[in-house]
């Protein structure tokens, strides 16, 4: 019943609803684009992106997981100091020249010790201030280190799939390049020298395509919605507005007991 | 006026349960879900575009009832007029909820977060769906009715939680898993009755809830409604019985070992010794025998109530108070309207904190706008059923103070927890919040807003 009636009131004000119908449109589109007049286009404000994923292994020059006489946990721990390093501006600097995008434009995050008790590893204002300030990078590496397992996951995000494999692909070889250059620099024999092994090549893809369009629909639903449930007590307000014109203050009265002109609010409704 | 009107035109004689209409029998079913069944550890097994937890189905089926009843609805000969911005603080809310999602489509979308903001949407347009349809179809005399059956369904909900502390066998997750298996993959229980005090400083029994709060939050709500019913009933006996369920209701609450557990049902019944003290302290007596019944039905409660100043709440009160100054540069970022709704994923850790206070949690991720907003949720049930919450009338009065008081409570929780993120609460907010806005709604003769003046009195209505 009362959603007939509603039905009816958005029925009899169709002209108003058309106007809804366009107000939220133009909600829609200016949620997920910028507009420029002069000179005129649409530019996205969401950010399509891909993500690509890799790992490295720091490992020995003849493989120390072939044989069960070594001792892995000079290369754990040297896993998590590299994770560490590759999320530092000097690092960043090599992926970045691999990788052929601007350095100021990769945010870089991680390790993160997931042993920890949640109340410490949550960010504090410190850790959440520079958070606040990378968030905007286009280009995103995120670096995941098992203290017990001598690899290191890379992660990167990037505005297309080439360039989020490219990135991911860059922080091994970057690794390589800068122990290469510290063992070249320090004579470190062949047989002591640390070897990066990069675990197969990066995979990744587009993942979140379409996001504007959602992102559109909820905003057009949501404004429409709301306008038309506005016009409803509008509609009452109206009426309101008429009644105390039509009876004035006696006339009010006599409406509230009955008295009023049937017809008239008819109409109005 | 209005209440001239009520008198003549009424539906008593087709209230739930002595009805054959399908949406007081569904409010039943959902009732049911919020207290028995732990909908959000079920996950339908069947391959959709969307989350296949539980609520979703039924809160759909529930839309489709409605949308089916409301096209094939013939004429009716009473007309129901609520009081005037009885869904202000929902719309506002949902608003800039996707207001705050509008406004960082950019931030959301590059740092991948618009998948979680989109899941927390979906359940805030269910919430936003189940308040709605109650609050329009809900009827003044199945108040009661529905009054009776969530003490009911509380009292069940605080016998298993008890069983759970005493025997360890979570009732709901096991019946749920049996029940449920063919079609559903339910999680395991989260209940631990002997955790390693270095990990887990207290047990953690949780009811039908993923989480010890959620479960002493739904019961606390709870507890105004058997108060009102023990105060409001003539016979002893019946006036006992309700008071046994009352006691049994905060056993419930306190065996979770939570100080919430304590705290939501104590600021419940304030709010009710608040509004109507003489009618509550008669009750007194009947409390204290209660109290003893209650005592030998679930005896060590008082080690429990001892246990909560015992167990380790350091650590939870440092990770409170730690979220106060963690919190400001996302504030000052964006103190409008915050990074945008459902967009705090409390499982990455390492970017976000988990708040164990709702109200910071929505300034965290809608803004001071949002806060407000949020705020008016709470406060709009209390608000438009002010004029019935001391009234005599016996149809509205009581169920009304009951279900503004289980409003205040939710209210009071959202201060403790993250309240949002276990669905039963905000459902059942939303159930007594509509009962609210039914309690303080006016039935007329249908055709009658025909000739009603734009305000009556000093009560303005919508239609």
């Amino acid at each position: 019943m009362e959603l007939a009636r509603t039905l009816k009131i958005l029925w009899h004000r169709r002209r108003l609803v058309a106007l809804g119908a366009f107000v939220a449109f133009l909600a829609a589109i200016l949620s997920v684009y910028s507009v420029s007049l002069a000179p005129p286009s649409l530019t996205s404000r969401t950010n399509v992106f891909a993500t690509a994923s890799t790992q490295l292994l720091v490992d020995a020059p003849d493989s120390a997981f072939a044989d069960l006489a070594n001792d892995l946990t000079p290369l754990e721990t040297r896993a998590s100091v590299f994770a560490r390093f590759l999320a530092s501006p000097a690092s960043l600097e090599l992926i970045a020249r691999e990788a052929k995008v601007p350095v100021e434009s990769i945010e870089a995050e991680g390790p993160y010790d997931m042993n920890l008790p949640v109340i410490q590893q949550e960010p504090t204002a410190g850790a959440r201030s520079s958070q606040l300030i990378g968030e905007g990078a286009l280009y995103r590496l995120r670096f995941e280190n098992n203290p017990v397992l001598p690899i290191v996951s890379v992660f990167a995000q990037a505005p297309t799939e080439a360039e989020a494999m490219a990135l991911a692909n860059a922080a091994p070889k970057a690794l390589s390049t800068y122990i290469g250059s510290i063992q070249s620099n320090q004579q470190t024999p062949d047989d002591r020298r640390v070897v990066i092994r990069k675990l197969g090549k990066a995979t990744g893809g587009v993942v979140n395509q379409g996001v504007n369009l959602q992102i559109a629909m909820l905003v057009f639903f949501i404004v429409f919605g709301a306008w038309c449930m506005l016009l409803i007590p509008a509609q009452t307000i109206a009426r309101g507005w008429r009644e105390s014109q039509l009876y004035g203050d006696a006339g009010a009265a006599d409406a509230r007991f009955g008295k009023g002109k049937q017809g008239e609010h008819e109409r109005v409704r | 006026m209005p209440e001239a009107a009520g008198r003549t035109a009424t539906w008593d004689g087709d209230a739930w349960p002595h009805t054959r209409r399908p949406l007081p029998w569904m409010f039943a079913v959902l009732l049911g879900m919020i207290f028995l069944v732990p909908f959000d550890a079920i996950h339908l097994k069947v391959a959709l575009p969307f989350s296949s937890d539980l609520d979703r189905f039924v809160v759909m089926v529930l839309v489709a009832v409605w949308a089916i009843g409301a096209a094939l609805r013939r004429q009716q000969t009473v007309e129901r007029l609520r009081p005037a911005g009885w869904a202000a603080g929902m719309i506002a809310f949902v608003l800039i909820a996707v207001a705050s999602i509008a406004f960082n489509v950019e931030r959301i979308t590059n740092l991948g977060e618009w998948g979680d903001a989109e899941k927390h949407l979906a359940v805030l347009f269910s919430l936003a769906a189940v308040f709605a349809i109650v609050s329009l179809n809900l009827r003044p005399a199945e108040l009661r009715p529905f009054s009776v059956l969530i003490v009911c369904l509380a009292v069940i909900t605080a016998g298993g939680t008890i069983i759970e502390k005493k025997t360890g066998h979570n009732v709901f997750y096991e019946t749920a898993g049996k029940v449920l298996s063919p079609i559903a993959e339910v999680a395991p229980p989260p209940t631990e009755i002997d955790p390693n005090p270095a990990t887990t400083p207290r047990p953690t029994i949780t009811g039908p809830t993923r989480h010890a709060l959620s479960v002493t939050t739904i019961l606390g709500m709870a507890l105004p409604f058997a108060v009102v019913l023990a105060a409001i009933s003539q016979a002893w006996r019946r006036r006992f019985l309700w008071a046994i369920a009352a006691c049994l209701i905060i056993a419930g609450a306190l065996i979770t070992q939570r100080k919430s557990g304590a705290v939501v049902p104590a600021m419940a019944l304030l709010v009710l010794f608040v509004l109507r003290p003489r009618q509550l302290l008669r009750l007194a007596p009947f409390g204290v025998v209660a109290l003893a019944v209650a005592l030998i039905v679930t005896p060590g409660i008082f080690s429990t109530v001892r246990e909560l100043g015992h167990t380790n709440e350091q650590d939870s009160t440092t990770g409170r108070t730690s979220d106060y100054p963690a919190v400001v540069p996302d504030i000052l970022t964006r103190p409008a309207l915050g990074r945008g709704y459902g967009t705090l994923d409390s499982e990455r850790v390492d970017t976000y904190r988990i708040f164990d206070n709702e109200y910071l949690g929505q300034l965290f991720q809608v803004g001071f706008l949002g806060l407000l907003a949020f705020l008016a949720m709470i406060v709009t049930p209390l608000f438009v059923a002010r004029s019935v919450l001391r009234s005599d009338d016996p149809v509205r009065g009581p169920p009304a103070l009951a279900a503004a008081a289980a409003c205040f409570a939710f209210g009071v929780a959202s201060a403790l927890y993250d309240i949002l993120t276990f669905p039963q609460a905000p459902y059942l907010f939303l159930f007594t919040a509509a009962m609210c806005v039914c309690a303080a709604s006016v039935e007329v003769p249908a055709g009658w807003t025909a000739r009603l003046p734009f305000q009556l009195g000093r009560r303005t209505v919508t239609t």
